[in-house]
């Protein structure tokens, strides 16, 4: 008896902690839900999507609740964060895997630990006192996309070295040799050979990264320069649209409060959908 | 020839990474300045320009410690569901899965809109600690899972047969066998959560809020070190050198957690890192 009902509270409990983690995202959709639903009714969906103005007021008719800017700016900071890292890391991962004597690829995998440990608010202070300066040299204020995307490459970049290190080295192990048996350069064998294997975990691992630039808040908002408008070029100062949630949500309230939910409902959306993908892709690949 | 280029450019590229780091690392040593030990026993002064962080280290402790009751509890048992569900071949296991992927992803700020609307509003908690904290304890519950999954995922596969054929009951196998031989991993996760709730910044700015008094209860707003470092560096001027020396002190406790947690994942280190960071869980069979 006593064994039987010990297993039973084990199991009951169990159940308990695999229900916790859906009924968690199910209630941050509904409570995000539920918060945005104001706005979601009494805003044209119109307007929030394809407007540019933002002037937000506690009642619908006072003001404008354009989130187009915002989202625009979201998807140009983290697109650009992409396109620095993106190649940096590959060519750091093939040295480290390919060229390097293994103590110094150590080394660089070691480094790269310590830049993803740093806080995000550490890498935008960085950004804001030696970037935004050196930009600024070169077109006043200096806050700007540009500077958005640098810092979120400099948080990116240690996540990408890491996932194309360990995707190159799984490949390599005996086809390295191979190649060298057949006298194939190394340039060439990362090249034909690396390059081709790797096409799809390399992907994943942009996108993931990229999901995580999407969703960065602080080292984006003390960077920026936080002006709600479209950006025309890369020396503009822009507001993301997770800059906007941190910047007004200590304050906002009615309509302006139920906004910048639909603003976050927007992120997890999107989030969710490269989430989904991604475990799509998997089930296809058999994983 | 062509190799000789490639190991020049692709090495170029990585002192190029290296020295981000570098970089970084170069601004914050100017921060050393301003951390005497009275830094860690006065309060900020002067809008925080002078004084200490006192306030902001037992925020960020109250912070830690709250979302501990949290994460400790649900995350070893779901990391324990997740073992032994695989291994009874439980229905609807793929869902929790897909559930913890998203909650891995979802942003900090996102996370930080459901606590306020919950803990804040719906429960009446306010800006307070006891909110904040739980958030953290919400944002950083899938990390914990994971890290835990692998250790356990380990001892099962090293030890439930053997219990299995020596008749012993599921509570007792898991109780006294499983989860004791999981326990570094579950110690290298609980840290590995710390961190990341130490690191947080958004998330907190509207649930515990940044009032810099000194906390009395957890029902109390206050600053954690993240939220005090932004507050410095974007609402004082001036605020630049104390904002330094609080990120310094911040970081270093950062790379103390770090090291503690390699210590105890040992060789495991570099592969639950790159799955944290991928999303995708090498757990899986």
């Amino acid at each position: 008896m006593y064994r039987t009902i010990t297993e039973l509270g084990i199991k009951g409990s169990l159940v308990a902690g695999v229900v916790a983690p859906i009924v968690l995202v199910l209630s941050i959709f509904g409570f995000l839900t539920i918060e945005a639903w104001p706005a979601l009714v009494d805003v044209p969906w119109a307007e929030m999507l394809f407007r540019p103005a933002w002037h937000p007021a506690v009642e619908a008719d006072q003001g404008d609740f354009g989130l187009a800017a915002m989202l625009v700016a979201s998807l140009a900071v983290s697109l650009g964060a992409v396109l620095i890292a993106g190649p940096v890391a590959w060519l750091t991962g093939i040295w480290a895997a390919f060229y390097a004597p293994p103590r110094w690829s150590q080394g660089v995998l070691r480094c790269m630990e310590l830049l993803a440990g740093l806080p995000s608010v550490v890498i935008g202070f960085w950004g804001l006192v030696q970037v935004v300066p050196l930009l600024g040299e070169l077109a006043a204020p200096g806050t700007c996309l540009l500077a958005g995307c640098i810092v979120l490459a400099a948080m990116i970049l240690p996540g990408l070295v890491i996932a194309f290190y360990v995707g190159m080295r799984g490949v390599a192990a005996e086809l390295q040799l191979a190649a060298a048996a057949v006298g194939l350069r190394r340039w060439t064998f990362v090249q034909r050979i690396v390059r081709p294997a790797l096409r799809q975990p390399t992907v994943d691992a942009l996108i993931v990264q990229g999901g995580r630039a999407l969703g960065e808040t602080m080292a984006v908002l003390m960077v920026v320069g936080n002006v709600v408008q479209f950006p025309t070029s890369w020396w503009d100062p822009v507001r993301p649209i997770t800059a906007n949630i941190a910047l007004e949500m200590p304050y906002a309230e009615g309509i302006h409060r139920a906004t910048l939910f639909a603003g976050g409902l927007m992120l997890l959306g999107v989030i969710a959908l490269l989430v989904i993908a991604m475990r799509l892709q998997w089930r296809r690949e058999g994983a | 020839m062509t190799d000789r280029w490639s190991a020049w450019i692709t090495g170029t590229a990585a002192c190029l990474t290296v020295a981000v780091l570098a970089w970084i690392a170069a601004d914050l040593i100017r921060g050393v300045g301003v951390v005497r030990w009275q830094f860690f026993v006065h309060g900020p002064e002067d809008f925080g320009r002078g004084g200490g962080v006192a306030p902001m280290i037992v925020a960020s402790l109250w912070l830690v410690l709250i979302s501990w009751a949290v994460v400790i509890p649900l995350g070893i048992l779901a990391a324990t569901a997740l073992v032994v569900g695989r291994l009874h071949q439980w229905p609807g296991l793929r869902w929790v899965e897909w559930a913890l992927d998203l909650l891995a992803a979802t942003p900090s700020v996102v996370i930080g809109l459901f606590g306020n609307a919950f803990f804040c509003v719906a429960l009446g908690l306010g800006f307070s600690l006891l909110a904040g904290g739980l958030t953290l304890g919400c944002m950083t519950l899938p990390l914990f899972v994971r890290t835990t999954q692998i250790g356990l995922q380990a001892a099962v596969t090293q030890h439930y047969a053997t219990a299995s054929a020596l008749g012993l009951a599921l509570p007792t196998t898991l109780l006294r066998i499983v989860l004791p031989a999981a326990g570094p991993a579950m110690s290298a996760a609980l840290i590995l959560a710390t961190g990341r709730s130490l690191a947080e910044t958004a998330a907190l700015i509207f649930t515990s809020g940044y009032v810099p008094r000194m906390p009395l209860s957890a029902f109390d707003s206050g600053r954690s070190l993240s939220v005090h470092v932004y507050d410095l560096a974007m609402n004082v001027s001036g605020g630049d050198q104390a904002a330094r020396g609080t990120a310094l002190v911040l970081v270093v406790l950062l790379l103390a957690i770090n090291a503690a947690s390699r210590l105890l994942l040992g060789q495991h280190g570099i592969g639950i890192l790159h799955s944290v960071n991928v999303g995708r869980s090498n757990t899986r069979a």
